[in-house]
């Protein structure tokens, strides 16, 4: 927070500074249009402004000059200003012009006097000519400007400020350095100059940089136009800052040196080419240029390309001879004058090449002159009321028609069956119609149980946000993709036997687009339960002659009643093909996966064991078992089955007699089956008893995170296989 | 009168619900652009408009935000009640489907927005008075009995729809002046604009580096 908060708080209170504001026209708010508060209306206003404003050219004069603390003793500069092209308004800058210790204490207005005529009689055709507009003074800091007694501009609302930057002494600033500045209405365009004496040495240029955003920062100005226009809501006075001036005019002496001594020029060479016809070569070391085109300081201000004078810095006094004292000053600008449009339309041109004036020699600095035509508008306030009513119209519609626009190539998105592991992916095409860049994102859900998500876990979205350019498109892919984890909680998730969900596309400063997204999930052998299992018949194939009762057909098998079918092929598959055809370091196959999830679903082949490698129907095995509802081995009320069988662990009859007394029929034959199936593996290839910690996760599902139970799980799983129930129980 | 010397000094939010199909989009392009739809897609989502009005002399910028009526989004349009300082409420008064369920939007206005929030029970297409499906005088009892403020207009000729947006401004405006509407409170649905802090803040952005 840079706006002081003193004078924030003051503002807040409604108190207006008095002392700031000095003679002031009257003049009473008829516009209805404030410029500032709509950017749109703003916008829409400056293009119309023919419309309801009358403009007249006015040539303004500008400079500066650091005059070294001499007095002029009366004397005037007859080339100061020149004769051939007489301005209209003077605006003058002078730093230094009171050197003298204490005089911030004891004020010493002789001086100030002295100048001011000095200026007055410089003008051209004298004093009678000009009348004094304003002036402003910071000890040594002076702005003064002057207006041509023919002019008939009308001037109002002026405002003064200083601003003290450097060295504080108790409360107050030293006033040294800083700035002083006048704010006026040229008839109905605003104008501010500021004066400003920045930081010396070279060595300082960060100092300057903040004595740059000091004085920018606390030019504030409090019109009293304004005031009486918001005399009953005084909390909503508005303010002019610099940037709310149509013009600002900012010279002095900012101080900023070359940097050839970082390139390796020496002074002497400095001094011999600031003295050639080349001495413009010296501006690409100026230190203001280079903070300018970082954008340091002075952003959104200007200044001619090129500066058609010699350096202004430093003379022998009564000289123009580069400094010979011992510090031997090397040659700077460091006298300028630069000037802010607050927008392109502002009729403001440089109307000369800006010069210096080498024949005054009083000082060790050169004044520096530059002559601007400003084209100053007159409102029309009747007709400026009725094309605001307009412009207002006008910009509500620019601003509907700006709203970021954006084409769906889909408005749902409808995947149709989606099965378990086989992701299927939609994109929709996102195509960019509206009059700039489009930047989207996906709400978060409303609503959601975790806030964090755009959708529900079986939907991927990507990307999730993005930039579109103006006129371009682009792809989002959604993505099902039904996990084990998903599989698992299905009947959940379902909502009237769908996936349903919808996306929440926002367009950034626009609307939001919803998206609905349903799939149907095709109800499959996995993710369901060991009684749905044991019911489920094979589904018929489309191009299947139709059987009057498929299951009718199936190829008689020992297929005992209490297994599901299902589980049973599988696990026959495997054993036919023995463990030694399994390698476990096989890579998984999502193709081979759904031929054999399509097999299992359809029955057809009935035999499983031509089908795929047997480490693809010993994974598709563990997955079918791990998507189960529940697992195999039943916790039981309060884990007492788990507790039971941990108790138990080295003793296979126990454990038997656990599962027989415990565990539903069909989970007491299906680990039977496996178990079966493990004893045979370990005894063709022992290695695969390194199986058997993942095998009890799949079986009994525990906390594989709990510490206590580590191992626990793979023993009683390892007795079981040691031990078949027959053998263990007698 | 001393004309008001700015813009716009609030931003006001509203909100138009109702069944799908009674007008609430062409209602909002009525509006903003002074222009009816005749073939108005359905909203699959949030629209948004804003437009400049005048409120005893203030400018006030409305933001709309037009829902998507389908019974699927309910859930998700429930999200942007928040905040509304204005909800118009709208039913077609040849359908009376329509008009039976607004006492389920109003429960979803009255519990989902501020107790301040001005809501406006709006009949549309009034231009087909001879399909009319609604009685006037039962409207005006129901809105009477449940506290709003009610309007029959259409989006198609225009006739009444001025009035809808700024009925609902001056009702909010006037709530703000006799303090009910306390403009510190979260989600009031109203942003005042003031000058000085714009200045500060610019002034902050453009050149402080502290």
């Amino acid at each position: 927070m840079i706006l002081n908060n003193k004078k924030w708080e003051k503002r807040k209170r409604g108190v207006v500074d008095v002392k700031m504001a000095t003679t002031t026209f009257y003049t009473k708010q008829r516009c209805n249009w404030i410029e500032g508060r709509d950017a749109k209306v703003d916008e829409v206003m400056r293009e119309w402004m023919n419309k309801f404003c009358t403009f007249q050219d006015v040539k303004i004069c500008v400079s500066t000059f650091n005059v070294n603390g001499k007095a002029p003793n009366g004397g005037q500069f007859n080339r100061w200003f020149s004769k051939d092209d007489v301005a209209e308004f003077y605006a003058v800058g002078l730093q230094e012009m009171d050197l003298s210790v204490g005089t911030y204490i004891i004020d010493n207005t002789k001086k100030m006097e002295g100048w001011t005529d000095a200026i007055h009689q410089s003008l051209p055709g004298g004093r009678t000519c000009f009348n004094v507009v304003s002036s402003m003074r910071l000890v040594g800091i002076f702005v003064i400007v002057f207006q041509s007694v023919q002019s008939k501009v009308r001037v109002s609302d002026i405002n003064v400020k200083y601003v003290a930057t450097g060295i504080s002494v108790l409360v107050n600033k030293l006033g040294n350095k800083g700035g002083t500045a006048i704010s006026m209405k040229m008839n109905d365009t605003w104008v501010c100059f500021v004066n400003a004496h920045f930081a010396a040495g070279n060595n300082e240029l960060e100092r300057r940089n903040q004595d740059f955003r000091d004085i920018y920062n606390d030019c504030v100005f409090y019109p009293r136009s304004q005031q009486e226009a918001f005399r009953d809501r005084p909390l909503e006075v508005p303010v002019m800052c610099l940037y709310d001036h149509d013009v600002v005019f900012w010279f002095g002496d900012l101080n900023y040196r070359l940097n050839t001594d970082l390139h390796g020029i020496s002074n002497d060479e400095v001094r011999r080419i600031a003295s050639s016809e080349k001495f413009t070569d010296l501006l690409q070391y100026c230190q203001l240029r280079e903070q300018m085109s970082r954008g340091t300081v002075f952003k959104d201000f200007e200044e001619p390309t090129t500066l058609p004078f010699r350096p202004t810095y430093k003379y022998d006094c009564g000289t123009s001879i580069w400094d010979t004292s011992e510090k031997g000053r090397v040659p700077a600008w460091t006298d300028r004058i630069l000037t802010f449009k607050k927008y392109p339309q502002v009729g403001l041109e440089l109307i000369k090449p800006m010069e210096s004036v080498d024949s005054i020699t009083i000082s060790d600095h050169k004044p520096v002159r530059a002559l601007f035509r400003l084209a100053v508008k007159k409102i029309n306030e009747n007709g400026a009321n009725s094309v605001y009513e307009e412009a207002i119209r006008e910009a509500d519609r620019r601003a509907n028609e700006e709203l970021p626009q954006v084409q769906l190539s889909l408005n749902e998105v409808d995947f149709g069956i989606v099965n378990y592991l086989e992701p299927k992916t939609r994109s929709i095409i996102v195509q960019n119609v509206g009059k700039s860049k489009v930047r989207f994102s996906f709400k978060v859900r409303p609503n959601a149980k975790n806030n964090q998500e755009i959708c529900e876990k079986w939907l991927m979205v990507t990307p999730t946000h993005y930039q579109i350019p103006q006129g371009s498109s682009m792809e989002i892919n959604l993505t099902v993709s039904i996990s084990t984890d998903i599989v698992r909680r299905i009947q959940d998730i379902l909502r009237n036997g769908q996936l349903q969900e919808i996306l929440v596309l926002h367009l950034e400063n626009g609307r939001d687009y919803f998206i609905p997204v349903t799939a149907i999930y095709n109800n499959s052998c996995f993710g369901s339960t060991l009684d749905k299992l044991l019911t489920t018949r094979p589904r018929k194939e489309v191009n299947l002659i139709d059987f009057e009762d498929f299951a009718d057909n199936l190829p008689s098998d020992d297929c005992p009643p209490n297994i599901p079918r299902v589980i049973y092929r599988l696990v026959m598959a495997l054993r036919t093909r023995g463990a030694r055809q399994l390698n476990i370091e096989e890579e998984q196959d999502n193709e081979v996966f759904n031929r054999i999830r399509n097999a299992l679903e359809t029955g057809h082949p009935d035999d499983l064991s031509q089908l795929a490698s047997s480490y693809m129907l010993y994974s598709a095995l563990i997955r079918l078992l791990d998507s189960l509802d529940e697992p195999i081995i039943l916790e039981g009320m309060f884990k007492m089955i788990h507790k039971e069988m941990v108790k138990y662990r080295s003793d296979a009859t126990q454990l038997w007699t656990v599962v027989r007394s415990s565990l539903p029929k069909p989970n007491q034959a299906v680990l039977e089956l496996v178990c079966l199936m493990l004893r045979e593996f370990f005894s063709q290839k022992y290695e695969l008893r390194e199986q058997l910690s993942l095998w009890a996760t799949v079986l009994f599902r525990h906390d594989i995170a709990e510490e206590k139970t580590h191992g626990t799980f793979a023993t009683i799983l390892q007795t079981m296989c040691d031990y078949a129930p027959d053998v263990a129980l007698g | 009168m001393t004309a008001a010397p700015y813009n716009y000094s609030y931003i006001f939010k509203y909100i138009i619900i109702g069944d799908m199909g009674v007008g609430k989009s062409c209602l909002l392009h009525q509006f903003t652009e002074k222009k009816f739809m005749a073939d108005c897609p359905h909203t699959i989502g949030v629209e948004f408009g804003t437009r400049i009005i005048e409120v005893s002399g203030q400018k006030i910028k409305l933001q709309i935000w037009d829902t998507a009526g389908q019974e699927r989004f309910r859930a998700v349009t429930r999200s942007y009640y928040r905040g509304a300082a204005g909800a118009l409420m709208v039913y077609d008064m040849t359908r009376r489907s329509t008009y039976n369920h607004l006492s389920s939007w109003l429960a979803d206005a009255k519990s989902l927005t501020n107790p301040n929030t001005a809501i406006f029970l709006i009949g549309n297409k009034a231009d087909l008075e001879d399909q009319r499906d609604v009685p006037y005088e039962e409207a005006k009892a129901f809105a009477e009995e449940n506290g709003l403020t009610f309007l029959e207009c259409s989006a198609k000729t225009g006739s009444n729809v001025e009035d809808a947006f700024l009925e609902t401004a001056k009702q909010i405006y006037q709530n703000i002046q006799d303090g009910s509407l306390d403009l510190n409170a979260a989600d009031t649905g109203v942003q005042p604009k003031q000058n000085l802090p714009r200045a500060a803040e610019n002034s902050g952005k453009k050149d402080c580096n502290c």
